[in-house]
């Protein structure tokens, strides 16, 4: 039943979060300052819960992005997966009640994935971005992300520890 | 398993993920006249939730205007604009066609009016990414409105761009910003003929393979060429803000502007062809 309910949670939270960054947030004409919201959601699970779980939300959250907005099927998601895993991979012996955590996990996911994403679609369209598009995204992003990101960071911390997104026990 | 074999196993699982990825990249990297079937759902089905969030937006950024008490001002600007917008296409459209019938007249039936030629379907912006990699937006309305891959969008300001995929209740427009949006237009009075593309950056537009003895002045109006057989020919695309002559002396770099908004396109009409 918890794990019914935490899995509604999630699919309403990513619902949200595409509704909020594509429909509205994107349509006020902010440019490169408009928030990666559905890319918290591969960070903090890596964070949160481990490089698997960052993988598994990085897939899903690339590929939802892949299939309603994006230009290639795949690289978004790939991008994404590699983000949140490296999150969870590199994040495991800190403190995780730290906010400062949470934004330079941001911080630095969010470079690694625009640094990852330019490339990988310069090769496979064989157009490659300039580096003042691609710093002007990232520069922008990151400000607007790490702005964001504390105050995302805490209802989720809570949440996954004494809330509805909190994980069902593992059998021993 | 053993600890090592489980290591290897899952060192090969990513790999063929990752590859798997980068395959279908490459597969979907070519303008695609048909979008895959899971794509065409998730449009369809998040097509009006969309709309609804940017009549949201929309809305907002008006109330912010009227915090700001500038409604009326903001009403009557909007009206002078359109007025403009309407008066400065009638000019396009009244110098094409002058110059038009006096080139035309000993070539009766060489070029059709875009008029003649297009239904103008007037539809919404649902969504914009223009903050992102590519220049796009998404527009409501896609293959139940007759809209299809490559034609041209258009607001009442001049070019938008073109369709490059649709679903069933939305349609994806590249806009002439975009890096991968070039058109073939020419300066309308003489006639001269160029290549204008988009940054992908800003929303400026730069005029080039225009030799350097082509007789251009600032603010004369760019129109499409019509040739490419992407966009008909007329359709308003900018003006010269300014002209400076390229490093190695042969061609010039001739800054366009556009009169759209591209960041703030709540409307734009589709031109679907009338036969």
């Amino acid at each position: 039943m918890r794990n019914l309910r935490r899995r509604l949670v999630l699919a309403v939270l990513y619902l949200a979060a595409f509704l909020l960054q594509y429909g509205f947030l994107n349509n006020l004409g902010w440019g490169v300052f408009c928030p990666q919201l559905l890319l918290f959601f591969p960070v903090f699970a890596g964070l949160l819960r481990g490089r698997w779980y960052g993988l598994a939300h990085g897939l899903f959250a690339g590929l939802l992005m892949d299939l309603v907005i994006g230009r290639f099927l795949g690289l978004n998601a790939l991008v994404w997966g590699a983000a949140g895993f490296l999150t969870g991979r590199f994040t495991t012996s800190l403190f995780k009640e730290n906010y400062p955590i949470a934004v330079i996990s941001v911080l630095l996911s969010y470079t690694f994935s625009s640094l990852l994403y330019a490339v990988l679609a310069g090769l496979v369209s064989g157009s490659f971005f300039s580096m003042t598009l691609i710093s002007r995204i990232i520069l922008g992003g990151v400000v607007v992300n790490c702005f964001i990101a504390p105050i995302i960071y805490l209802p989720v911390y809570r949440s996954l520890s004494y809330g509805w997104l909190q994980p069902m026990p593992k059998r021993a | 398993m053993t600890p090592k074999r489980k290591k290897i196993l899952i060192g090969a699982l990513a790999g063929v993920l990752v590859l798997a990825l980068l395959f279908l990249a490459g597969l979907t990297s070519t303008e695609r006249e048909n979008i895959s079937k899971p794509e065409q759902f998730l449009r369809d089905m998040l097509a009006p939730l969309q709309n609804g969030a940017s009549v949201v937006s929309g809305n907002i950024r008006n109330w912010g205007a009227y915090l700001q008490g500038v409604d009326n001002i903001r009403a009557e600007n909007d009206e002078l604009r359109k007025e403009i917008s309407e008066l400065r296409l009638q000019l396009v459209d009244l110098a094409e066609y002058q110059q038009e019938n006096e080139r035309l007249r000993d070539l009766l039936n060489m070029a059709e009016d875009v008029d003649a030629q297009f239904e103008y379907v007037t539809t919404t912006v649902v969504n914009r990414s223009q903050s992102s990699w590519y220049k796009t937006l998404v527009i409501s309305g896609g293959e139940d409105a007759g809209f299809a891959v490559g034609m041209p969008v258009v607001s009442a300001q001049g070019l938008v761009g073109r369709i490059i995929n649709t679903s069933a209740n939305t349609a994806e427009v590249l806009l002439i910003t975009d890096r991968e949006g070039a058109i073939s237009a020419m300066v309308q009075n003489t006639r001269t003929v160029g290549v204008v593309e988009g940054d992908g950056e800003t929303s400026e537009l730069s005029m080039i393979r225009v030799p350097y003895d082509a007789e251009i002045e600032n603010y004369q109006q760019i129109i499409t060429s019509g040739y490419g057989g992407v966009y008909p020919k007329g359709l308003l695309v900018g003006y010269i803000n300014s002209i400076a002559l390229q490093s190695d002396g042969l061609m010039l770099d001739i800054d366009v502007r556009s009169y759209v908004d591209f960041n703030r396109l709540e409307e734009v009409m589709v031109l679907k062809p009338k036969n």
